[in-house]
């Protein structure tokens, strides 16, 4: 790409890994998610939650792609402790995350114990959600599947960095509920490095939520008269 | 004037104005700035804490080509502008945003830039949208010259003399800024990351300060220019005549959608304005001075509307509408604040609000607050937002609730008919090209399929519609769970339930929308003055005229 072509099309993508702000982050994942077909609502959290992985230093937008690219399973269906969707298919991730979420001020832990989430696609992405449950519930949340665990609070996150287990494309079952420990509190990474060939998968999803110009449309666009003035 | 009913209210709440009647276009577009508009709360901070300014470097040629930095020191932190100035042919001057390449180039630098830092921004900054800046920049902008204005300025300096009054007032700029990115874009700092400095907390202070300081460089400029061409004759620009000179903003329909899309913020914003208005009417006396500061702003006031100049019809009337209406209000001020009423200053805003046009009731609002300062300047700390805090959605809430809220504070939106195709005429879209914000015509332009969440009005008529179906018992995080596609719009129920001037409450898809209104609201808040539409949905504006320079406050040794 040259500089000043004025025939590029899209957002400016670099020619190597660069570094993006969380809000570059948020904004092309919103619309990646959007352009893949999901709803508005369910694309603004999956920006959100790519954001806020990306703020305690997970791969947020390389998990959200390969969701985005992948089967993304179904909706859960609530039923008591245990969430599943129908028999054969896997839970959403987001769907599950928002819906786990949206109960924050409901989910009772009593005395029987944590909840179980039956096969989950990506069940990193549902970290971002349980962070709000914490927030909400003003405690720390313990989530698991085979191979990984983290302790979320409000502003806090603590996992095994080395744990292969984190971008699993599914897991069999999760389990959340609250935790005995804090995690100890971190400030939000300021941005994030992102290879250009995630980001610019991302830009071409997100490029589907745009409309080709044609020359009314650039003519709509500006003044009537003359900028040269 | 009238005398109130002896059941006088007695709290400053009763004064408020309820956001059916603020949050309308007609009036939204009708703002005037005001002391709480961003780049007054930002002159105040620089003058109360005693910033001081200097220009480090200036490395310009003969040619006006070149980079200059303007440092700003603050009590705990600096920041510097870093400018690149360039020699653009005018057969590319364009102030759209699909423009490749501007007269001058600008990033704001949090502390100062090493050579290193220089050369980056050198390849990157004269690049815009194409190049990438760092979290070191907290903005990123560009500026084009007023052709007319800018040459003339340097022809009369070179020759040792003074450009007209008259000429400077016809323009009111040297160049005119085209964007002002902040906020993360192109891998700028996040807002996130900033936003606990206390001088940065306040919305736009960064992108405020970045004009300002390009104010200051293009005075600079033409004086360097008219040395340049003049030599040791030339004059620099008289201090009175440069007083009169802003910064130029020209802008199109790419801000409008950000005011949609920040609800929580929109709200805060007008709900600090509007409680500081309801605190001057809540007063029971004249404060000492209170009738003087009045009457200086209605002056400064006239003398904008009469330099204000705009060839947009609408603007055109709105204008006259103005000047007749200040009259009116120099007239109703001269028969004096009435002492025996209880609360004198509303008795003038009722007298307002019965007699003049929207333009002369937003104008008496900004006027009221002008002597105030004490009163209401402490509400600029509450017009910033934690947005991320307003996001989740409560869906533990029962429907029959939430339905109420909708009823509440959307029955605008319940209103029209949005199968009638007046009603959806428009569409929002982002174009692929450049990605800009644009407004279609559903029935004929390609694209309605990809249009962006705007329609605020529609998609809360449709959740209404789908929740008639749910019993009110059940909760609201089961709906949306069967129907993800209301999820945003059950988002912004939520948040405006909390945050009661939310929405803009017109269907922003009519045929008779006119996104200026939206411009003109959000310009106001800057503290933009001499609105100058130059079509429906793009506007000219001045930023800082007649306020002071960096070195009328105070220059390093």
């Amino acid at each position: 790409m040259i500089a000043h072509d004025p025939t590029r099309s899209g957002s400016p993508v670099p020619d190597h890994a660069a570094r993006f702000s969380q809000s570059e982050i948020q904004a092309i994942c919103t619309k990646a998610a959007r352009g893949a077909g999901l709803t508005w609502g369910m694309a603004e959290e999956a920006g959100f939650a790519a954001r806020r992985l990306s703020e305690v230093g997970l791969p947020g937008p390389e998990l959200l792609l390969r969701y985005l690219e992948g089967p993304r399973g179904a909706t859960p269906r609530p039923d008591g402790r245990i969430w599943k969707a129908s028999e054969d298919q896997s839970c959403c991730p987001l769907a599950t995350g928002a819906a786990l979420s949206d109960r924050a001020r409901l989910l009772d832990w009593g005395d029987s114990g944590p909840l179980t989430i039956r096969r989950i696609a990506y069940p990193a992405l549902v970290l971002a959600f349980v962070q709000t449950i914490s927030g909400v519930q003003n405690r720390a949340m313990r989530i698991a599947w085979r191979g990984f665990e983290a302790l979320v609070g409000p502003t806090g996150l603590r996992y095994d960095p080395a744990s292969a287990a984190l971008g699993v494309a599914e897991a069999e079952m999760v389990t959340l509920g609250p935790a005995a420990a804090q995690p100890p509190a971190r400030l939000p990474e300021t941005g994030r490095d992102v290879a250009l060939d995630i980001w610019r998968r991302l830009d071409r999803l997100a490029l589907l939520t745009t409309v080709p110009a044609t020359d009314s449309s650039r003519a709509d666009a500006g003044a009537q008269a003359s900028d040269n003035d | 004037m009238m005398h109130e009913a002896p059941s006088a209210p007695r709290t400053h709440a009763q004064f408020y104005r309820p956001p059916s009647q603020v949050m309308r276009l007609a009036r939204m577009g009708s703002a005037h700035p005001t002391r709480l508009s961003f780049l007054r709360t930002l002159l105040r901070r620089i003058s109360q804490e005693g910033w001081q300014f200097d220009r480090p470097v200036w490395e310009i040629d003969a040619q006006g080509v070149g980079h200059a930095v303007y440092r700003a020191v603050g009590p705990s932190r600096r920041y510097c502008l870093v400018a690149f100035a360039h020699d653009l042919p005018p057969e590319m001057r364009s102030d759209r945003v699909i423009a490749t390449a501007w007269d001058a180039t600008f990033a704001l630098f949090d502390g100062e830039p090493t050579a290193d830092d220089i050369e980056r921004l050198r390849a990157n900054v004269p690049l815009q949208e194409a190049g990438r800046i760092s979290d070191r920049e907290l903005t990123l902008s560009r500026a084009n010259r007023s052709v007319r204005l800018f040459d003339h300025v340097v022809s009369r300096l070179a020759a040792g003399a003074q450009p007209e009054q008259e000429d400077l007032d016809a323009v009111g700029y040297l160049m005119r800024t085209t964007a002002v990115y902040g906020s993360g874009k192109f891998g700028a700092a996040d807002r996130t990351s900033i936003a606990d400095r206390p001088e940065l907390r306040g919305p736009f202070q960064a992108e405020m300060l970045t004009v300002w300081l390009i104010r200051a460089f293009t005075v600079d400029l033409v004086e360097h220019l008219a040395r340049a061409r003049g030599g040791a004759t030339a004059a620099r620009l008289d201090r009175a005549l440069r007083r009169r000179l802003g910064v130029g903003n020209s802008t199109g329909l790419g801000m409008a959608p950000f005011l949609i899309r920040h609800p929580a913020l929109l709200n805060n914003w007008m709900l600090a304005r509007e409680e500081a208005l309801a605190r001057v009417r809540f007063q029971t006396s004249v404060a000492n001075g209170a009738e003087a500061g009045f009457r200086r702003a209605l002056d400064e006031a006239r003398a904008t509307a009469a330099l204000w100049r705009s060839s947009h019809p609408i603007q055109t009337a709105r204008l006259a509408d103005l000047r007749a209406d200040l009259d009116r209000i120099g007239e109703a001020f001269d028969r004096g604040l009435d002492p025996r009423e209880t609360y004198p200053w509303d008795a003038l805003w009722q007298w307002g609000e019965r007699t003049l046009t929207l333009e002369g009731q937003e104008q008496l609002l900004a006027l009221m607050l002008e002597p105030h300062g004490a009163l209401v300047d402490g509400l600029a700390d509450c017009m910033d937002a934690d947005e991320a805090a307003c996001f989740p959605i409560d869906g533990a809430t029962d429907i029959g609730s939430f339905r109420d809220l909708i009823a509440t504070h959307y029955a605008w939106a319940l209103g029209p008919d949005y199968s009638a195709p007046a009603a959806q005429a428009r569409f929002w879209y982002v174009s692929e090209e450049k990605l800009e914000p644009r407004l279609g015509w559903r029935a004929t332009d390609a694209g309605a399929e990809r249009e962006q969440p705007l329609a605020i009005g529609r998609d809360i008529s449709a959740l209404a519609t789908a929740l008639r179906k749910w019993d009110g018992t059940a909760r609201l995080g089961d709906f949306l769970l069967a129907h993800p596609e209301h999820r945003a719009a059950a988002r912004r129920v939520q948040i405006t339930s909390k945050h009661p001037y939310a929405e803009v409450q017109e269907n922003l898809i009519d045929e008779t929308m006119l996104p200026i209104d939206v411009l003109r609201c959000k310009l106001a808040f800057f503290g933009a003055t001499r609105f100058d539409p130059r079509s429906d949905l793009w506007v000219r504006i001045s930023l800082f005229q007649g306020m002071p320079y960096p070195d009328d406050f105070g220059e390093r040794a």
